[in-house]
């Protein structure tokens, strides 16, 4: 049987992030809506200027609380009223917290935008926050980090956030707050927290789908054009970043030894950001990645190790993570440490290559769908960037040169703060290092 | 309500050695998702073998006669898209999402290790990846709090020579004794192409198409005959059989699972609404009478749909610190008992329906799913239009439907229970 000669790939096609149609109510509400035809779920995100540095120190959480409340009874449809007034329309409501931002949002069907947009605004501008759904809600965060401290991989991500913020710093804990400020959420506090801090200055609604050739805009304004300001407008900081650790975490009978390694880093507005991007692709983002090639696909030590930038509005941070099986724990911790020092080993032409091609190659298909879109740049808003940066970024990454990413690199991993690692399984089988070994910490 | 009605373009036909090609062009982006889904699943080990199809998935990606191990994922990644392949009980897919450019390499890859994947097989390949699925397995399964949770249910569900009695990720005894032998036979037994559906959703015409699927795939000779015994479907179960786990969880918790018709009947369509109605979201009847009431932290309800003999419902709680067990599955019974007895309100069969809808349109929204749901739909049903119809079907479901198949195959008396129970100190 004759075989095919392997295809060439061709030339990609020029794409460009899709650019919004941009609205700014009277009440200073920012409007980027997306007209994507095929895309017939709406998909909907509010994203409100609220770093969690508002948030007062014994009532970190109260944000999550905040937000997870909203869709439990609106003062108009009061108790579950309102959720079935919101589900009868096919609409979903959801929402995240992060360090920057307060994100609503909801999915609907495009037949019921009209009514869903409605009943979105009456929850984010009305909510009931009922005494007892408020409780209930701090009852069940406190029941979700018991769960997030049962799990290695979890609780390692916790305690990466720890180690490589300033304990001084909002960034060092986890966005949904810890257990003893969890515990004294009150129901009156949520409502003043809401009233104070909910508003339009600063908010950006973006909004994405096929709208059936009809204007999406006069349903927005007429959900929320009453929302009025509120003046309050909360600085945002850069968090502090911390001096390395080892924390090794005591866990009996785990079978597996999650490991991070982790250190603080930048945001999306440094120069370094670009060529950092690739170079921790090619060090640990691609299937043949330095790291996962060796630690899984020669040595199979792990089902997978990745490496990750993670900006923040304002500095930011990277990790390695990985779980490995005990036994092996040790070496796996050892060969990752050694290949993650790149200054005698640069990054070569075709790493950067395939890097730029992954990374740009790859966003038209992230951004082609209603959900992708309103995700990304609802991330940039939160970001304080607008949704112009996603090309201004692929140009970036386009040009960046292996000796870039190398030193971008280097700075940041072989020469910048020494990396925290953080460990989580059974201390035996860790040698010299488990000297450390501490019981698992309360949150 | 007013509804979308969908009505993506499908071009469908068989090359002369069987291989079946789906395409729905959709020129929105220049992207393309190709999705090969194979008619394997780990409902066809046998006995010893467990976690043999997908330990077999990984070694698709460990090369093949003209392509280095890993070397698949390197260059689709390289061109700029995504690429991956999961097993599950009744099929295997694997699949990319490319910029046009890629689809030949694509296409070419594919085939290339459905020619000759024997011929780059060796023993360090397989000692590798049967370290990696293990480690997949203590990942996923084994250190996780409630990781056994499924392994459980199908035991209590289904007998254990069943095709859905052992979970897809095996055990590691079976992984441990898996030989060479053992995987050039399963892959003369299951993967030819005329075991094997091509779907590509994008950024392509359906001429270039089927001429690219006939250049890469057309030459490649279709397998010997397989004999696959059918499962017959088994009774609803009897006797409220039970196990009871003491587990390093931090909550107690409550599963209980039924046997439900298989995909392709109608009264599945019924039961997955049914089980919205109970599980899903906050108007839910689990939510209202559960979490609202303080008994459970968390609840739920669902099908998993499955081809042969029998699917699983599955309805779920997790105990709020405190509430017995005991106390928290009365509760589920309960509101299970009254379901069944008086069926939904037509309000609630109203809203399931508008929930599907929005959730089959939104997972339909994403070409790298639309072209998976094809590859399904032309699998178990022959019948790859049935995407654009299955709104309109679900639509005519009315609550004396729902109420009758409840009545049928969900009542408590034929449920299994699964308790989780912490251990002090966990």
């Amino acid at each position: 049987m004759s075989v095919p000669p392997r295809p060439e790939v061709g030339p990609p096609t020029s794409w460009h992030f899709p650019v919004p149609e941009v609205h700014c109510l009277s009440n200073g509400l920012q409007v980027w809506s997306y007209h994507r035809p095929g895309q017939y779920v709406v998909s909907a995100a509010l994203v409100l200027d609220l770093p969690l540095d508002v948030e007062p120190v014994e009532l970190e959480g109260i944000a999550s609380i905040c937000l997870h409340t909203l869709d439990e009874g609106s003062l108009r449809h009061p108790g579950s009223l309102y959720a079935e007034e919101l589900e009868n329309s096919g609409a979903v409501f959801g929402g995240a917290v992060t360090l920057s931002a307060t994100t609503c949002s909801v999915e609907m069907p495009v037949t019921a935008y009209a009514e869903a947009m409605h009943l979105f605004a009456e929850a984010v501008l009305t909510p009931a926050h009922a005494d007892d759904d408020v409780a209930r809600h701090v009852a069940l965060r406190l029941a979700d980090i018991e769960q997030h401290r049962a799990n290695s991989s979890h609780l390692a991500g916790v305690l990466t956030r720890g180690a490589v913020f300033d304990p001084r710093s909002r960034a060092a804990r986890m966005n949904g707050g810890e257990s003893r400020s969890v515990a004294r959420v009150t129901p009156d506090a949520v409502r003043d927290f809401h009233r104070r801090w909910y508003a339009p200055d600063g908010a950006v609604l973006v909004v994405a789908g096929d709208f059936l050739g009809r204007d999406p805009l006069p349903a927005i304004e007429s959900a929320f054009g009453a929302w009025r300001g509120t003046g309050n407008r909360q600085l945002h900081t850069r968090p502090g970043g911390a001096p390395g650790v080892t924390r090794i975490i005591r866990r009996e009978g785990a079978v597996q030894t999650d490991v991070r390694f982790a250190a603080y880093g930048i945001d999306r507005n440094d120069p370094r950001w670009a060529p950092f991007q690739i170079a921790s692709y090619a060090m640990g983002g691609a299937f043949l990645s330095r790291l996962n090639r060796v630690l899984r696909e020669d040595r199979g030590y792990t089902y997978g190790i990745s490496m990750g930038a993670h900006p923040l509005r304002q500095a930011g941070y990277w990790t390695v993570g990985a779980s490995f099986r005990n036994e092996v724990a040790r070496a796996a911790i050892d060969e990752t440490r050694e290949l993650l020092d790149v200054r005698d080993r640069p990054f070569t032409t075709s790493e950067v290559a395939e890097a730029i091609s992954f990374i740009t190659g790859i966003a038209p298909l992230r951004y082609a769908t209603a959900d992708g879109i309103v995700e990304q740049a609802a991330a940039l808003a939160s970001a304080g960037l607008d949704p112009t940066y996603v090309d201004r970024n692929l140009a970036q990454l386009r040009t960046v040169t292996p000796d870039q990413a190398t030193a971008a690199y280097v700075d940041l991993v072989a020469s910048g703060p020494d990396p925290s690692l953080i460990v989580v399984g059974d201390p035996e089988t860790l040698g010299d290092l488990a000297d450390l070994a501490e019981d698992i910490p309360e949150l | 309500m007013e509804s979308v009605t969908l009505s993506y373009p499908l071009h469908d036909y068989r090359l002369a050695n069987g291989l079946r090609v789906v395409v729905s062009p959709d020129h929105s982006s220049p992207v393309v998702a190709v999705n090969l889904w194979y008619d394997v699943g780990s409902g066809d080990e046998v006995s010893g073998r467990t976690g043999f199809a997908h330990l077999f998935e990984h070694l698709m990606f460990q090369g093949s006669g003209n392509v280095a191990s890993g070397e698949h994922l390197g260059l689709i990644q390289a061109a700029g898209g995504s690429v991956n392949g999961t097993t599950s009980f009744d099929r295997t897919n694997y699949f990319e999402a490319v910029p046009v450019g890629a689809l030949r390499l694509t296409l070419w890859l594919e085939a290339d290790r459905l020619r000759t994947l024997l011929d780059a097989l060796d023993q360090d390949n397989l000692n590798n990846q049967r370290e990696v699925v293990k480690e997949e397995k203590r990942q996923r399964y084994d250190n996780v709090p409630y990781g056994d949770v499924f392994e459980h249910l199908v035991q209590l569900v289904f007998p254990p020579d069943h095709p859905y009695g052992h979970l897809t990720i095996g055990s590691m005894a079976d992984l441990d004794a898996a030989s060479l032998d053992d995987v050039r036979a399963f892959f003369t037994t299951h993967y030819s192409p005329d075991r094997a559906v091509l779907t590509m959703v994008g950024d392509v015409g359906p001429d270039e198409a089927r001429q690219l699927a006939d250049e890469y795939f057309g030459a490649i000779p279709a397998g010997p005959e397989r004999p696959r015994p059918s499962t017959a479907p088994l009774p609803t179960l009897n006797g409220v059989p039970r196990t009871v786990v003491r587990a390093a969880v931090p909550r107690d918790a409550v599963y209980l699972a039924w046997r439900v018709p298989p995909v392709g009947d109608p009264a599945l369509e019924a039961l997955s609404m049914a089980t919205s109605v109970l599980g899903d979201g906050l108007t839910s009847r689990l939510h209202r009478s559960l979490v609202r009431s303080e008994l459970a932290e968390g609840s739920s309800a669902f099908v998993m749909p499955l081809a042969r003999g029998n699917s699983l419902a599955v309805a779920y709680a997790r105990c709020r610190e405190g509430v017995t067990t005991d106390d928290v599955e009365a509760a589920m019974v309960t509101t299970w008992d009254d379901f069944v007895a008086d069926g939904p309100t037509e309000i609630e069969v109203a809203r399931a329906q508008a929930q599907l809808a929005r959730a089959w349109l939104g997972d339909l929204a994403d070409i790298q799913h639309r072209a998976d749901v094809i590859g399904q739909l032309t699998t178990q049903r022959n019948d790859p239009d049935f995407i654009n119809r299955r709104l309109a079907e679900v639509q005519t479901l009315t609550r004396a439907d729902l109420t009758a198949a409840s009545q049928r195959w969900l009542r408590t008396e034929h449920r299994a229970v699964l308790v989780y129970q912490a251990e002090e100190g966990a």
